[in-house]
């Protein structure tokens, strides 16, 4: 009967592990939705292929006209397809550029109101106009006397103005460049947050560009940075780039309004920024851990070690001559093959910029991206070279030593790596019948001081790195005389030697961050240098744009690489994802 | 020697042809299911064949020494295509094509020399979009080109910006001003002289246009952000072509492929192919 009941319940299972096996392999998955998807994807891909055919992908591209493009494919789908995605490589992204002021560049200025006495008092009709109060003031202050030119106020409450809460009080201004109260349009009026220009022609060498930062009429003072620089690199990113209209914002600022502001990239001109940076560090590690930076400076060899930023980024200072009597001052500038400087490159000519430009260098400041000291070539001067042999080292008149290699001869001497210091070498013969010959020798290097037993033997070319420096090991070295002998041996420093004209990392120590770029300053830049400035910028940006649709993105999705083909070839992927 | 059967052979037995009697029938009412998946299959497959042959291919003929213009040698058809390169349709070939004309490129010469296993039915239906991202602020109009703004009080209260564009298709140019009305991009003016639109009455979605003899609706202005303004869609119905999709007595499969039309009297524009296979 047990054993009956054992047969019974072998059948049973067994039945159940046919049947699950058989309906496994029969399940039948809905073919109206297989084929809709199929269908869905076929007219994704042809719509995408066309609107690049047609040209209208590049036109609404260019434009960064994305919602333009989505509402286009929206529409000819017949299935209300909405479509989200990216676009890659194109700067089409807005850029919110805030431009650090150095303290001794921001400007207080006291304001009175307008009153009887007053050399324009009633003869302010344009202000009035747009004033909502009556009330008028004008500057009191020393810039004032400098430009001969001076600034009335007003409560406009304008529309569009970005900072709303600061528009509800003074907002605008008026600038009287010695016309004696008669104001054209180009002088305001000019509200918070805008820059504007504080002079006139008579006076053009002192006339500054300005950004109205600040204005208190019940404490009687004002506010203003000098924006010239940023002013005039602001020019060049209001170009189109290949074709391209990009859409830049650029706001003087300090950290106290970095605070409140996210910014796609902070531009920190002068080397009097340093000390900034240094004090608000936390601050500026938590711009760069998702945002650029960029370095318009010309630092020093000790700002490198002192300032937290340059540290943490491993840009390094290389302590050496140039090879010519360089001083200081602009260079010819030139891009590598490197694949970032072809990037760099791209954007550069996008803006229609001279292909034979110069530019100034960064001091003797390196990314110092590999493993030794050297410069990078990115964006380097084919001209002018560090002179890398200043840390070459001879070891001359070697004293005899006994050999812990062989029974040949050996000879001892000294060698003085620079920023390093003294180390005792040894150059020992090699070989069974101990020739004397340069290619039968050896090196032992007594880095610890610990004798030269348990030390590497290297071979004549071969590189040894000492305090960051790659030297190569020269036992052919001959002294001064015509005939070669085996107590002598040489160092001769290695590594790329052109000047890096922009140095710059994305790897940091101790946090993980987005890129520093450094670029040497000059007052003012030169219209190319401006163009390569803002190319700089882009390529740092270098954002995806993303748009969403008005539907969550299925599983059907179309790529499509392009290109905008004006000055240059500048290629881009966009890639869709389709709603159902 | 005896034969003997046990009790529990007999049970076991039983029970398995019952649960082998269980697993067909639940098989067998999944094989309608089958039947379906692969005509489906099959339809898809075959739609896309043949819209693949008609958008990609040029199609042939074989009169004299053969060509690719076998619109003009409709007797000796080889292959019909629409094509002039990937995805581009040629307008001389479009044009040919008539269901029922016999003295044209009609429904039955297709299914002849294309082998098909279902019936089509094909429509063509053009998309122009006029790129209006030019702009200027109302009653500031800009000199080159030199646009004459409406005189009318709707236009005066329209929003500032105002965005233009211009299209040629059919061999006619037309130029559009865009307005907006609380903040929606939602009317047009449209001119055939040069870039004078006084008098011109304001038109919107739904309404027609005239350009070069085909009527044209106004299909959409773009609103969406990034940008606003900068684009208006025209569309207009090419061509049907095939039988009538209402006798169909099968499961009919429907896809949409999509090419440009190109015809010289008109700047390279979107067509949407609908295809419907039963």
């Amino acid at each position: 009967m047990v054993k009956g009941l054992g047969y019974a319940l072998e059948a049973m299972m067994a039945s159940v592990i046919v049947f699950l096996f058989i309906f496994g392999a029969v399940e039948v998955t809905d073919p109206e939705q297989d084929w809709n998807d199929y269908q869905r994807q076929v007219a994704a891909e042809d719509l995408t292929y066309t609107m690049k055919e047609s040209g209208k992908l590049n036109s609404f591209l260019k434009r960064g006209e994305t919602g333009t493009l989505q509402n286009t494919m929206a529409l000819i789908s017949d299935r209300d397809m909405e479509v989200s995605g990216a676009v890659s490589n194109l700067p089409i992204s807005q850029i919110d550029i805030g431009f650090f002021t150095v303290p001794d560049k921001r400007v207080d200025q006291n304001i009175v109101q307008v009153g009887s006495g007053d050399r324009c008092n009633g003869d302010l009709q344009e202000v009035e106009e747009f004033s909502e109060t009556g009330e008028i003031y004008r500057t009191d202050g020393d810039l004032e006397d400098d430009y001969g030119v001076r600034l009335y106020f007003a409560n406009t409450n304008p529309t569009g103005v970005e900072d709303a809460e600061a528009s509800t009080g003074f907002d605008s201004l008026w600038v009287d460049n010695g016309t004696e109260c008669q104001f054209a349009s180009n002088d305001g009026p000019h509200y918070l947050d805008q820059i504007f220009y504080w002079g006139d022609n008579n006076t053009e060498q002192a006339s500054n560009y300005y950004e109205f930062n600040e204005i208190d009429t019940g404490g009687g003072e004002s506010r203003f940075y000098r924006g010239s620089q940023a002013y005039n690199i602001s020019k060049v990113l209001d170009m189109e780039i290949n074709g391209i209209r990009t859409s830049t914002h650029v706001d003087m600022t300090d950290f106290e309004e970095m605070s409140n502001e996210d910014y796609s990239l902070l531009i920190f001109p002068e080397r009097d920024s340093l000390p900034q940076i240094d004090s608000n560090y936390d601050q500026l590690i938590s711009h760069l851990v998702s945002n650029p930076v960029l370095l318009l400076m010309d630092p020093q060899e000790d700002d490198i070690d002192i300032n937290p930023l340059l540290d943490d980024a491993g840009l390094s200072w290389i302590d050496t001559s140039y090879q010519s009597s360089y001083t200081g001052g602009e260079v010819p500038a030139s891009f590598s093959s490197e694949r970032k400087s072809l990037d760099l490159r791209t954007l550069y000519t996008g803006l229609n910029a001279s292909p034979s430009f110069t530019m100034v260098a960064p001091g003797k400041t390196v990314s110092n991206t590999t493993d030794h000291l050297e410069s990078s070539n990115m964006l380097y001067s084919p001209s002018l070279s560090y002179n890398l042999s200043d840390w070459n080292n001879q070891v001359d008149s070697m004293s005899s030593h006994s050999n812990p290699e062989t029974s040949c001869n050996a000879f001892e001497g000294t060698a003085n790596f620079h920023d390093y210091g003294d180390v005792d070498v040894l150059n020992v013969g090699l070989g069974p019948d101990c020739p004397s010959d340069w290619e039968t020798r050896g090196l032992i290097i007594d880095f610890e001081g610990d004798g030269y037993s348990d030390n590497e033997l290297f071979l004549n070319g071969e590189r040894v790195i000492v305090e960051n420096r790659q030297y190569a090991i020269d036992l052919s070295y001959q002294s001064g005389s015509d005939s070669y002998s085996d107590d002598s041996v040489e160092f001769i420093a290695l590594g790329q030697d052109n000047v890096e004209l922009m140095p710059n990392t994305a790897s940091f120590d101790g946090f993980d961050g987005n890129r520093v770029a450094m670029l040497g300053y000059q007052k003012p830049y030169s219209l190319d240098q401006r163009k390569l400035v803002s190319s700089v910028i882009y390529w740092l940006v270098k954002d995806e744009v993303r748009f969403e649709g008005r539907e969550d993105p299925d599983a059907v999705s179309t790529s499509v690489l392009g290109g905008i083909n004006e000055r240059v070839y500048m290629p881009y992927e966009v890639n869709l994802r389709w709603s159902e | 020697m005896k034969a003997q059967t046990t009790l529990e052979f007999i049970g076991s037995f039983l029970f398995f042809i019952a649960v082998l009697a269980s697993v067909i029938t639940f098989t067998l009412s999944d094989v309608p299911q089958f039947n379906s998946y692969a005509e489906t299959t099959e339809k898809n497959l075959e739609i896309k064949k043949v819209t693949d042959l008609m958008l990609t291919s040029p199609g042939y003929h074989s009169d004299g020494s053969g060509g690719t213009d076998w619109e003009n040698h409709l007797q000796d058809v080889e292959q019909p295509g629409l094509a002039s390169s990937n995805l581009e349709i040629e307008r001389d070939k479009l044009n040919v094509l008539n269901t029922v004309d016999p003295t044209a490129y009609n429904y039955g010469n297709f299914t002849s020399d294309i082998d098909t296993s279902y019936d089509y039915n094909f429509n063509f239906t053009w998309y122009p979009i006029v790129e209006t991202h030019r702009t200027f602020i109302r009653e500031s109009p800009p000199s080159s080109p030199g646009i004459i703004e409406p005189q009318t009080s709707f236009y005066d209260e329209a929003e500032n910006r105002v965005h233009y564009g211009e299209i040629t298709l059919e061999g006619g140019t037309r130029r559009f001003l865009i307005t907006a009305y609380d903040g929606n991009y939602n009317t047009t003016y449209v001119t055939d002289f040069e870039w004078d639109f006084e008098g011109r009455t304001p038109r919107s979605t739904g309404d027609t246009v005239d350009i070069g003899g085909t009527e044209f609706v106004i299909q959409d202005i773009q609103n969406r952000e990034d940008r606003p303004g900068a684009a208006l869609t025209l569309k207009t119905h090419l061509k049907e072509f095939g039988r009538n999709p209402q006798t169909a007595e099968s499961t009919r499969v429907k896809i949409n492929r999509y090419a440009l039309l190109e015809d010289p009297a008109s700047s390279e524009e979107l067509v949407k192919v609908e295809v419907l296979a039963w």
